[in-house]
């Protein structure tokens, strides 16, 4: 049998009979439209969501730091007292001495408290916060530092700092409203200038005399610390040598950029076998994401596999109801194959219309929950434009699940209708 | 002398449980352009017969030859291929598909075949249908036919493509005798136009009297009728 012929065949079969056909179809649009509406939210809210807000270092680059503690400025949440391995120079070479590494930036915590205070000029009004600071080489910020920028350590005038993207989203969305300020963009937030007052807290309540020295935001980097300033790493250095109350052993952590990012899973597993600790935050947070995304398209699959059976007892019955038509066209010269290409192709066309209303449902309702989810939900940091994300290789695979659940259920009516016996079904 | 178009030998079938013999050694030939009709008491196995020569029952003993070719040897692409090329069948109850026009139950073997094959159906199957009468009715569906016009669209699909043998069920079995002559007249100038060789098998003497030989199909064996 031609395909012209069979799709011909299979067009007047559809037109004769669409109920049966559109009830078969209905089970496997609902588990497309679900398994399209889970996964595109999964995928929106990794990439869209959480990429943004949690991944903030580049593909291929990972941030690593000694085992044992975790210090964010002169805080410091010990997970053991037990520091495995130091940070310092010899074990700089041995992470650039690993299969796959490019290069291996130290960075250096400030480890005091340290206030910042301005932004009159930009917000109308003076900002006091507390704020923490790391120091990192300027080779590691090449890539978003402006031309002829010049990221080094000044002890005479206004000390560079780069901020991070999230920052500014974090203050936009949360900070600024909360304040009745005006948000900031990237392009404002050039060349603004505040005071830091160094060895004082706000939260602390610590307030020794501190010293006074003007900051100046360089640049915006995916790069630099999420929350806090990021300036050369020997300003940080020679302040932690002034106010810290202990001598840092080390550095806080390192970056590890990889040459490429198929390298990475085998960086990470050497430096934890070390004994080093890799920031894995986004990593987690994304796997949690995608534990319930994958918790939900197991339902979506579980409504597929019922919707293969129901395609199946579809035509199964199709296949009893015509097997005195199915007995004339063998008798007429039809093959075994030509009457399961026949009953196939039906469920595949079954299958690419349910395809068609699934990825079509499941798209409906991402529009509908975005819409509902714009006028409902309070405006959070991060928050992309839509929840969803419709990469082609979900639409892709979503039809091809569906022709293969469709195939797949129609396999045995396909081979009953093959092994209808001519002689019998046109008896009588 | 011509090759056979169908040659049975020693042909045992069994049927039921427990098995009974219906045909016991049968032999006989069909030659090219013979018109044979083959009777016999109800139950004596006269559509099995036509069963084993359109190569629907393979489950006997001894040999069909269609054409030349035994049947059994055929695998199933080739066995259709007979069918659909060789072979008309013909069957009492019509066996029309209801929800294809007139002209798509006469295509109806040309769909399985191959785009070579099928070169020309759509006109042949035309003329066909107007050769029965219905020319006009072609792409209307079987619904409100008469048994008389259902069997001449029935007749118009086994002889589509040009068969070689056609086989034919009580052909006029559900037609009164007025429609079943317009039927068999139909049938046999068909035949005649295609060179086909026929057998038909009937309990009407009438379709009998119009047969080249007619052969008697009683206590699993065969037996020649004379003219």
């Amino acid at each position: 049998m031609t395909p012209g012929a069979l799709a011909r065949a299979v067009a007047e079969d559809a037109r004769r009979a669409p109920g049966a056909l559109v009830g078969g179809a209905l089970g496997i649009a609902l588990g497309i439209g679900a398994l399209v509406f889970f996964s595109a939210l999964g995928v929106g809210i990794r990439e869209g969501f959480l990429g943004r807000a949690l991944a903030r270092l580049p593909i291929g680059t990972v941030e690593i730091r000694p085992r044992g503690g975790v210090p964010v400025g002169f805080l410091k949440f010990d997970g053991s007292e037990l520091v495995i391995r130091p940070l310092d120079d010899a074990a700089l070479q041995n992470l650039r001495d690993l299969p796959g590494v490019e290069r291996v930036f130290p960075r250096t915590a400030a480890l005091f408290p340290m206030r910042a205070l301005g932004g009159r000029s930009l917000l109308g009004r003076d900002v006091h916060t507390d704020v923490f600071a790391s120091g990192v080489d300027a080779e590691f910020l090449k890539d978003d530092l402006p031309p002829g920028t010049v990221f080094a350590d000044n002890p005479a005038g206004p000390i560079p700092a780069v901020v991070s993207r999230q920052l500014l989203e974090l203050f936009n969305r949360a900070v600024a409203p909360s304040l009745g300020i005006p948000g900031l963009t990237e392009e404002a937030t050039l060349g603004f200038a505040f005071t830091l007052v160094l060895g004082e807290s706000f939260s602390s309540g610590r307030n020794t005399g501190g010293e006074r020295l003007t900051v100046q935001v360089v640049a915006v980097s995916e790069r630099a610390m999420m929350l806090g300033i990021t300036v050369p790493r020997a300003t940080v250095e020679r302040w932690n040598r002034r106010w810290a109350e202990q001598d840092q052993k080390g550095y806080s952590s390192a970056y590890i950029v990889t040459r490429d990012g198929a390298a990475l899973t085998d960086v990470v597993k050497a430096a934890e076998s070390m004994g080093y600790t890799v920031e894995q935050n986004a990593k987690l947070a994304s796997n949690m994401v995608l534990a319930l995304m994958m918790t939900w398209v197991a339902v979506a699959v579980l409504i597929l596999v019922v919707a293969g059976f129901n395609v199946a007892q579809t035509l199964a019955a199709r296949v009893q109801s015509r097997r005195r038509e199915l007995g004339l066209m063998r008798a007429v010269g039809a093959t075994r194959a030509d009457i399961r290409h026949l009953i196939l192709a039906e469920a595949l066309g079954m299958g690419l219309v349910a395809a068609l209303a699934g990825v079509a449902l499941g798209t409906g309702a991402a529009l509908a929950a975005d819409h509902l989810s714009a006028r409902l939900l309070p405006k959070i940091p991060f928050q992309p434009e839509s929840w969803f994300a419709f990469p082609a290789w979900l639409v892709g695979g979503a039809v091809l699940l569906a022709l293969g659940c469709a195939a797949l259920g129609a396999w045995p009516p396909a081979r009953a209708a093959a092994n209808v016996d001519p002689a019998r079904a046109l008896e009588g | 002398m011509t090759t056979p178009v169908l040659t049975l030998s020693g042909v045992t079938k069994r049927v039921g449980r427990p098995p009974r013999v219906l045909f016991d050694g049968l032999s006989f030939t069909v030659a090219a352009g013979e018109t044979v009709a083959v009777r016999g008491r109800s139950g004596c196995g006269k559509t099995t017969l036509l069963n084993l020569a359109g190569g629907l029952d393979l489950a006997f003993d001894g040999s069909v030859l269609v054409d030349g070719r035994d049947v059994r040897a055929l695998g199933d692409t080739e066995r259709s291929a007979m069918r659909r090329t060789v072979v008309g069948m013909v069957f009492q109850a019509f066996h029309l598909v209801e929800h294809l026009t007139l002209l798509g139950n006469v295509l109806l073997p040309a769909r399985f075949c191959s785009a070579a094959e099928r070169a020309g159906t759509p006109a042949r199957a035309r003329a066909l249908l107007t050769e029965v009468g219905l020319g006009d009715r072609a792409d209307a569906t079987p619904a409100g036919l008469s048994g008389g016009e259902r069997q001449r669209v029935a007749s118009a699909r086994a002889l589509l493509m040009q068969p070689r043998l056609v086989l034919a069920d009580e052909p006029t079995g559900n037609l009164d005798r007025a429609t079943a002559d317009g039927v068999l007249d139909v049938l046999a100038r068909l035949v005649l136009e295609a060179g086909s060789a026929v057998m038909v098998v009937t309990h009407d003497p009438a379709v009998a009297a119009r047969a080249t030989r007619r052969l008697l199909l009683a206590d699993g064996g065969v037996t020649e009728e004379a003219a």
